[in-house]
C-alpha cells in the first residue's frame, strides 16, 4: 500500500499535520460548517471508513480513525504495565553462573540505587526454572500459567532503561525519555490513528480502584500534544467514568427533557454564527456524551460472559478477581475498538509491588499469583476470539533488578537489564530475543531500549516512528527522537521481519 | 592590640568573610573578640540628647514591629555554593559532555560573541550573580533580547484577549514560527510597553478600548450571505460578495485580519469562576491562605474540605487553588488546564464530550445550578416568564427572545410534571424544574464562550 503522503496537497498538508486547528482545516479546505456536519454524518453512518479521503495521514486533532503509513498488523495495544521493576532473573532470564556463584563476592562494581548492597554479594533466585512448551523457552516457577502459553511469548532479555530511578525510569518506558510531561506512548498512538470507536476514548486506563501507582496519573500524560489524546480512567469498580452519572438521582427523563432544550437553544444561538464550527462541534458533544454513558454501562457490565471465560481470567478466585476484571474488561474494550488500554498491577502499600528491596522469595510469591492466572487468560481468550493477531500484548515493568543481595534477602534497582514479554500483533510467537551477561547484570547481546521498542511497536501499527511528529515549541517532536536515541525498529522481534536501517 | 598588626586586623574585619585570606581568618579568629565594643561600653560614650534620640528611635522601631504581619514560610531558590562546571553536550546527551563553557546569553540574540558573554557583577550579591545579569540581559530595551521580550510578552497579552497571538505560535518568533499578521501592531504595542515602564494594566486598558476589540463575534447571516441550514442537514455555504462582510469573508475565511471577534471558549478557571458567580456564591475576597485539593478514591480531583480556612473558601476564584504537579482540580483539566509543571504557551480550547458529562453530572454544577435556581426564585417569585427572564440574565447577560421563553416555559412545565409523579409536593416540582432549566443554561453554548 502506497503511503497517503504522496498524494497529499501540500496546502492541506500544513493544515493537518498538528499547526493548524481543525477548524483551520475545515475552512481551508472551502467545506466550511456544512463540511463538517457531512463528516460527522458519514461518520455516524460508517461510511467514512479508515483509509478513505486521500487527504489523511498519520495525527490529527481529532479522534476520527485515520490511516498510518503503511498497512499494519495491528490494531491496538494492551499495555500490563508492571511498576516496581520485576526481577528479571527470578523470572525470565535463568543465571546458572548466579546460583552457582550465590553468596560470593561478586568481581564486577555494579551500579546501586540505594543502600544495602555494599557487600557486592552475589544472590542466587529461589526459584526454579523449567523450558516451557514447545519453543523450550524458560519461566519461572511463579508464573505457571504465563509459562504454560509460552509459545504465544515473544520475550525481550535485552531491555535497558536510561535512568534507576522509578519515576525517571517509568517516564522512560512510556515517553521514551526520562523527563518529566511528553506524551505517553498511548497518547501518541491515538494522537496517530485516532480511535476506532467513538463512542468510548481513544486511550483507556484501567487501575487499580484501590489507587494509583507511582507516578499517579503522569502515566497517562498527553503531554504537549492536545488533551483529548490523554488516557481516560476507568474504573473497574463502581460507576465507570467520572461524571457518567448524574451526581443526584433524578426522576427518568428529566436529563432527556435537558438535552433536548439544550439542544434546542444551542441550534437557535449556533444561528447567529454560520462561520463557527466549534459550536455544532459542541452540540455533538452532547449527542456523543449520552451515547458514552451507554457504551460505558456495557464495557462494565461483566454478566454477558460465561462461567468459563470469568473462571479463564480468574474471576472465580478473590486473588485473582482484581487483576482479571481489568483484563477482562481490556479484551471488551480491544473487542469495541479501543486504541490503547494500559492496565495497571494490583496495588500494596507505595505502589510498586515489584519493588523487591529486601524479602524477595515473600514478596514475588505475593505478588505473581495475582496476576499470572489472569495474564494467561487474557491471551488465550485473544487468541479463541481471533482478535491477538491484530492486538499488541505487552508485559512489562520499567527496569530490572540487580544480581547482588540488598539487605541479604532482596534486590536493587537495575538499569542495565530487564525483560519484557510481548505478544500478539505480528509479534514472533515463541521468541526469546537478546541476552543479559552471566548474571544478569547487564544486557549484552542484541541490546533494546525504550525508543528501540517503541520504534518497533509503532511499526507493528502501521507507523513510520521517523515521519509521525507534532509540531511543538518550534521542532518536530517525535516520540522516538531517532536522531539523538538512534531508535530503530527491531526487526528480530516480528514474524514478517523487516530490515530498518 | 600591638601597633605593629593593628592595621592588618582591621583590614581583616573590613573584609567580608568569605573574602579573607589564610592570614586574615586567623586574624579574626583570634582577635574579633579584643575589639569588640559592647552596647554598654557604647552608652557610656553617648552624651544625654544622643541616648534620647536612641530610645525614641528603639520605641519608633517597637511600634513598627507590631505591625508586622507574619506570612509563614516561602519557598524561594538561591544558589548553595559556586556555580557547577558546564559543558557542551555532544548531540544533546548529558552522557557525553563536550568542552566547558562559561555562562552566556543566545547567541543568536547578541550582536557579537563578545555580546553573548553574560557579564556578571557579583558585588554585594552573595550569589553566583547569573540570574541577575539574565534579567538585566532580557530586559535590556537596547539589545535585541529586550526587544524580543517585549514583542513576546505584548503578543502573549494580546493572546489572552484575543484567542490568538499578532504573532500566532507565541513560543516560537523564529523562521519556524509564523510571521505576525500585524507586524506593525506589534512594533507599536512593544514600543508603548517599553515606553510604559513594562507595566502591563495600561497596556490591557489600552488594547480593551480599541475598536478592533469592541466589535461583535457574530455574523449576521444577512451580512454574509450564507445560508447554514441546521445541524441535521447542513446547506453549503454561499457568500454574498456585494456584502462588506461577505467579501471579509471571502478574502480572510481565517479572520485572521479580526474583521470581527473571534468567538473564545472560556478559559478552564473562567468557567468555575462563572459558575460560581451565576449561583451567587463566588467567595470574592483577595489574598490568603490557598485552597488544598485532594484526589478521591474514585479518581475525581476535588477541593478538601477538611483543610478550609473559612467556610466559604471553596467558593473562591480558581486562582486561589492550590496545584501540585500533575494534580489539578478534575472540573478545571477537563477544560484544558495544563499541568502546572510543563511550559504551556498556549492552552487547548478543545470540546470534547468528557466536557460535556462535566457540564451535565458533576456535583458541583449540580449544587450550584440549584443555588442559581433559588436566586432566580428570590428575586422573581412564581412568575415563569420572569424566572426564564431573570434566569437569562444572570447567567448569559441577556434577555432571552420570545422562541426562548417559550421553549424554555414548555421545559418547565415537562420537568415540573416529572417531578410531582415522582411523588414530591406541588412547590418543590416547580423548583426543582427550575433548577434543571438553571443547570441546562449553565450547559449551553453561549455560557461556555465569549461572544
Amino acid at each position: 500500500m502506497s503511503s497517503p503522503l504522496a498524494n497529499l496537497n501540500p496546502a492541506l498538508a500544513t493544515q493537518w499535520t498538528g499547526t493548524g486547528s481543525r477548524r483551520d482545516f475545515l475552512q481551508a479546505s472551502t467545506l466550511g460548517v456544512g463540511g463538517l456536519a457531512l463528516a460527522h454524518l458519514l461518520q455516524t453512518d460508517g461510511l467514512l471508513a479508515a483509509g478513505g479521503g486521500d487527504q489523511q495521514q498519520p495525527g490529527g486533532t481529532d479522534l476520527r480513525p485515520r490511516p498510518g503509513h503503511f498497512k499494519p498488523p495491528a490494531k491496538s495495544v494492551i499495555m500490563l504495565f508492571q511498576t516496581g521493576g520485576p526481577s528479571q532473573m527470578d523470572l525470565f532470564d535463568p543465571k546458572p553462573e548466579l546460583q552457582k556463584r550465590s553468596g560470593q563476592q561478586h568481581l564486577e562494581e555494579v551500579e546501586s540505587f540505594q543502600p544495602g548492597s555494599q557487600d557486592n554479594t552475589l544472590l542466587g533466585s529461589p526459584f526454579k526454572f523449567k523450558r516451557r512448551g514447545e519453543c523450550g523457552m524458560e519461566i519461572s516457577e511463579l508464573l505457571p500459567n504465563m509459562a504454560s502459553i509460552a509459545d504465544e511469548w515473544c520475550m525481550v532479555r535485552s531491555m535497558f532503561s536510561d535512568n534507576n530511578n522509578h519515576p525517571q525510569a517509568t517516564r522512560c518506558l512510556n515517553t521514551g525519555k526520562i523527563f518529566p510531561h511528553r506524551p505517553s506512548l498511548g497518547a501518541w498512538i491515538s494522537y496517530a490513528l485516532g480511535t476506532e470507536n467513538q463512542n468510548l476514548p481513544a486511550y483507556v486506563v484501567l487501575r487499580d480502584p484501590d489507587g494509583y501507582a507511582n507516578g499517579g496519573t503522569t502515566l497517562w500524560d498527553n503531554g504537549w500534544l492536545p488533551a483529548q489524546f490523554r488516557g481516560t480512567e476507568i474504573q473497574s469498580r463502581g460507576a465507570a467514568m467520572l461524571n457518567l452519572h448524574p451526581a443526584q438521582d433524578t426522576p427518568p427523563g428529566i436529563q432527556r427533557n435537558n438535552l433536548e432544550l439544550l439542544a434546542q437553544l444551542n441550534e437557535q444561538r449556533r444561528q447567529r454564527y454560520p462561520l463557527e464550527s466549534d459550536l455544532l462541534a459542541r452540540i455533538r458533544n452532547y449527542e456523543l456524551a449520552a451515547r458514552m454513558q451507554q457504551s460505558a454501562e456495557r464495557l462494565l457490565d461483566l454478566s454477558g460472559e460465561t462461567a468459563a471465560i470469568r473462571k479463564l481470567y480468574g474471576l472465580d478466585d478473590p486473588v485473582t478477581e482484581n487483576y482479571g476484571t481489568r483484563c477482562l474488561m481490556a479484551r471488551r474494550m480491544v473487542e469495541l475498538g479501543v486504541r490503547f488500554v494500559q492496565l495497571l498491577v494490583p496495588i500494596k502499600a507505595g505502589g510498586m509491588p515489584w519493588d523487591q528491596h529486601n524479602n524477595l522469595k515473600g514478596g514475588l510469591k505475593a505478588i505473581c499469583p495475582l496476576i499470572d492466572k489472569p495474564t494467561a487468560g487474557l491471551i488465550q481468550d485473544l487468541k479463541q476470539r481471533g482478535l491477538l493477531d491484530s492486538t499488541i500484548v505487552m508485559w512489562t515493568g520499567e527496569f530490572g533488578r540487580l544480581p547482588i543481595s540488598q539487605h541479604g534477602n532482596g534486590r536493587d534497582h537495575n538499569r542495565h537489564a530487564f525483560s519484557l514479554l510481548l505478544a500478539g500483533g505480528g509479534f514472533k510467537p515463541g521468541h526469546v530475543h537478546g541476552a543479559t551477561d552471566e548474571f544478569g547484570y547487564r544486557s549484552v547481546e542484541s541490546r533494546v531500549s525504550c525508543p528501540d521498542l517503541h520504534a518497533t511497536l509503532l511499526h507493528q501499527l502501521g507507523l513510520d516512528h521517523t515521519r509521525l511528529y507534532f509540531q511543538h515549541a518550534g521542532r518536530e517532536e517525535r516520540l522516538t527522537d531517532p536522531e539523538v536515541t538512534g531508535a530503530w525498529v527491531v526487526g528480530e522481534l516480528l514474524q514478517n521481519e523487516v530490515s530498518v536501517g | 592590640m600591638p601597633e605593629p598588626i593593628r592595621d592588618d586586623v582591621k583590614a581583616a574585619l573590613d573584609t567580608a568573610h568569605d573574602r579573607r585570606n589564610q592570614v586574615q581568618i586567623y586574624l579574626v579568629e583570634k582577635l574579633s573578640r579584643a575589639v569588640a565594643v559592647s552596647d554598654d561600653e557604647v552608652a557610656i560614650g553617648l552624651s544625654d540628647a544622643n541616648l534620647a534620640t536612641i530610645v525614641s528611635l528603639e520605641g519608633r522601631i517597637a511600634k513598627f514591629n507590631q505591625q508586622r504581619r507574619s506570612w509563614g514560610k516561602i519557598q524561594a531558590l538561591f544558589d548553595v555554593g559556586p556555580p557547577p562546571a558546564t559543558f557542551l553536550l555532544k548531540r544533546g546527551q548529558y552522557q557525553t559532555p563536550g568542552p566547558q563553557v562559561a555562562a552566556g546569553f543566545l547567541r543568536v540574540l547578541c550582536e557579537s560573541d563578545e555580546a553573548a558573554l553574560a557579564k556578571i557583577d557579583r558585588t554585594g550579591m552573595g550569589s553566583s550573580g547569573r540570574r541577575t545579569a539574565l534579567a538585566r540581559w532580557l530586559t535590556d530595551p537596547e539589545t535585541p533580547a529586550g526587544a524580543l521580550v517585549a514583542r513576546v510578552m505584548v503578543n502573549r497579552i494580546w493572546q489572552h484577549l484575543f484567542g490568538t497571538g499578532l504573532v500566532p505560535s507565541p513560543e516560537n518568533f523564529g523562521n519556524g514560527g509564523e510571521p505576525p499578521t500585524h507586524p506593525e501592531l506589534l512594533e507599536w504595542l512593544s514600543h508603548r510597553f517599553v515606553k510604559g515602564g513594562w507595566r502591563i494594566k495600561p497596556l490591557v486598558k489600552l488594547i480593551m478600548t480599541s475598536g478592533v476589540y469592541q466589535q461583535t463575534s457574530q455574523v449576521r447571516i444577512a451580512d454574509v450571505g450564507v445560508s447554514i441550514g441546521n445541524a441535521a442537514t447542513p446547506a453549503t455555504a454561499r457568500f454574498n460578495p456585494q456584502s462588506k462582510l461577505g467579501v471579509a469573508r471571502l478574502t480572510d475565511p481565517e479572520n485572521k485580519l479580526l474583521w470581527r471577534m473571534r468567538l473564545r471558549r472560556l478559559e478552564a478557571e473562567v468557567v468555575r469562576d462563572s459558575i460560581l458567580a451565576t449561583s451567587g456564591k463566588l467567595d470574592t475576597r483577595a489574598g490568603g491562605p490557598p485552597v488544598l485539593v485532594t484526589t478521591r478514591a474514585d479518581g475525581k480531583v476535588v477541593i478538601d474540605e477538611s483543610k478550609l480556612p473559612t467556610l466559604t473558601s471553596k467558593w473562591r476564584r480558581s486562582v486561589y487553588l492550590l496545584y501540585r504537579r500533575a494534580y489539578n482540580l478534575s472540573m478545571l483539566s477537563v477544560f484544558d488546564q495544563p499541568l502546572i509543571s510543563t511550559s504551556c504557551a498556549q492552552r487547548d480550547t478543545s470540546a470534547v464530550p468528557l466536557q460535556s458529562l462535566t457540564m451535565l453530572n458533576d456535583e458541583f454544577v449540580a449544587e450550584h445550578a440549584g443555588y442559581f435556581a433559588r436566586r432566580v426564585q428570590k428575586r422573581t417569585g412564581d412568575d415563569t416568564t420572569g424566572q426564564i427572564t431573570a434566569a437569562f440574565r444572570i447567567a448569559l447577560a441577556r434577555t432571552p427572545d420570545n422562541d426562548e421563553v417559550a421553549l424554555c416555559a414548555a421545559a418547565l412545565a415537562r420537568q415540573a410534571e416529572l417531578y410531582r409523579a415522582s411523588g414530591v409536593s406541588n412547590e418543590k416540582a416547580r423548583h426543582q424544574a427550575l433548577a434543571e432549566l438553571c443547570h441546562t443554561l449553565l450547559n449551553t453554548s453561549e455560557f461556555l464562550y465569549a461572544e
